[in-house]
């Protein structure tokens, strides 16, 4: 089995995700809302890597960060799952290239992934009222979400775009 | 390739993948829902938070750091006299040594919850907070004892200044405290004056409602709230805030009522898992040597 570059570059920071999650999250709070680095992370490497986006990678990502939140064990790796790989279709789909439409696309994403996140919590008895569950925290933290995914998207271009010869424009900002 | 990031093989088994990793996730949330405490997904939750402790003691050190950068910015924003200010100020705090200081706050934290065990007559495990939920949703703080150092499930919490939550997770070394500010906490209550009971639940706005009072018991502002004890699930005659706020309105007799929590859960370092009262613990051998050995711990 071979390894490429930028598999083992997304694996790798998709550890160093995980600690930012472990580490950081819980002290960068603003009004309760609190940023999501595995769903950023994933985000963009469904729209970096869109031609070759695979499902295992979304999925064991959001178990294992159901695992180690206090909240069920599922429903983040449904939404992780669905999301990524559909923000990766559509976005090849469309064959758009610019900075604008993966950048759109990330946002829409990141939004339903809170969304149904919320949706599935609710379902499981979260005592909250869902206008307090979405005006409190999936508005706020996928605004979080979206302000790391601009941040990040550079780099994330950076590290995982494949050298190709050929085409040699195909993965630059424009 | 790991993890399948990059798609080999045909359109159609992509999708059959991931539709089959869709109803798998579906089916750990049903096991999840339905299975208890003990089960497997549950113990495995239990296994990661373990397993994740080096992290979070780690991020111990960041929330300090974070909170310097707070300070600094809050610094460089500020106007010419303030400034002034600051920097006389920033002279004579350049007199102290940074450890020593640290050393008389943990005191000062310590000395606080000390006193509020003894005023309160609990017998309690100290212990220090190693890390804090790691999502939005759950208000909740990892501490540095466990299973090993005599805590179960269902403990009562306090800070310096009265209940702060429960044990809901235990393993050997660690556990997952949930906050009275969590949503999904519920806390059974008295009104000290009044004696009137009801039900103390969190929100996701961080306040604490006060709920199920009878209406001709509704509490003023400033009255003190304690933990009545009922269905056991909190220590009894502990204190858990003051009213801050009462709201009536036509369609809720009882209106709003909100209680102010006792401590700000962003700075609370240092914590006591209450194992009994004075009352009615008995003062054993065992107990005295919980206790020296948590005192360790926190320290």
């Amino acid at each position: 089995m071979t390894y490429s570059r930028e598999s083992l570059m997304t694996i790798v920071i998709a550890i160093v995700a995980f600690l930012l999650q472990i580490i950081v999250a819980p002290y960068i709070v603003v009004f309760g809302a609190m940023p999501n680095f595995i769903i950023v992370w994933v985000l963009l490497c469904a729209l970096v890597r869109h031609d070759v986006f695979g499902s295992v990678f979304p999925f064991v990502c959001g178990l294992l960060f159901d695992l180690m939140s206090g909240g069920p064990v599922g429903p983040m790796a449904f939404c992780l799952t669905l999301f990524s790989v559909c923000a990766a279709r559509v976005f090849s789909a469309m064959d758009n290239d610019t900075v604008f439409m993966p950048l759109v696309i990330g946002i829409v994403s990141a939004l339903l992934i809170e969304f149904v996140y919320c949706l599935f919590l609710l379902g499981f008895g979260y005592n909250s009222s869902f206008l307090d569950a979405l005006g409190l925290r999936v508005l706020p933290c996928t605004l979080y979400d979206i302000v790391f995914i601009i941040l990040f998207y550079p780099l994330a271009v950076r590290l995982l775009s494949p050298p190709n010869p050929v085409q040699p424009d195909i993965t630059q900002l424009r | 390739m790991p993890l399948n990031f990059q798609q080999s093989g045909s359109p159609t088994g992509g999708r059959i993948l991931t539709i089959v990793l869709l109803v798998v996730s579906l089916v750990l949330t049903t096991v999840y829902a339905r299975e208890g405490e003990e089960g497997p997904l549950h113990a495995l939750q239990g296994g990661m938070t373990v397993i994740t402790t080096p992290a979070q003691y780690l991020g111990s050190g960041v929330g300090a750091g974070v909170e310097t950068m707070e300070n600094s910015i809050s610094d460089a924003t500020a106007d010419e006299s303030t400034l002034t200010g600051l920097r006389e100020q920033n002279q004579e705090l350049r007199e102290m040594l940074a450890n020593a200081e640290e050393y008389r706050l943990e005191a000062e934290r310590l000395e606080a919850l000390l006193n509020m065990k003894t005023s309160s007559g609990v017998e309690g495990i100290g212990a220090r907070v190693i890390g804090r939920s790691t999502d939005a949703w759950n208000q909740s703080i990892t501490i540095n004892v466990g299973s090993d150092d005599g805590v179960t499930t269902g403990m009562t919490v306090m800070g310096s200044s009265g209940v702060v939550g429960q044990v809901v997770q235990v393993n050997p070394t660690v556990s997952t405290v949930r906050l009275l500010t969590d949503p999904n906490s519920g806390a059974a209550v008295m009104v000290q004056s009044s004696r009137a009971e009801g039900v103390v639940r969190g929100s996701l706005s961080g306040l604490l409602y006060l709920e199920d009072i009878d209406e001709d018991s509704i509490p003023s502002v400033g009255d003190v709230i304690i933990t009545s004890g009922l269905g056991g699930s909190y220590t009894a005659g502990l204190m858990v805030g003051t009213v801050v706020s009462v709201n009536k309105t036509a369609s809720n007799a009882t209106g709003t009522i909100i209680v102010s929590p006792n401590d700000d859960i962003s700075t609370l370092e240092e914590v006591i898992v209450v194992t009994g009262t004075s009352s009615t613990s008995t003062s054993t051998t065992s107990d005295s040597t919980t206790s020296t050995s948590s005192t360790t711990s926190a320290g």
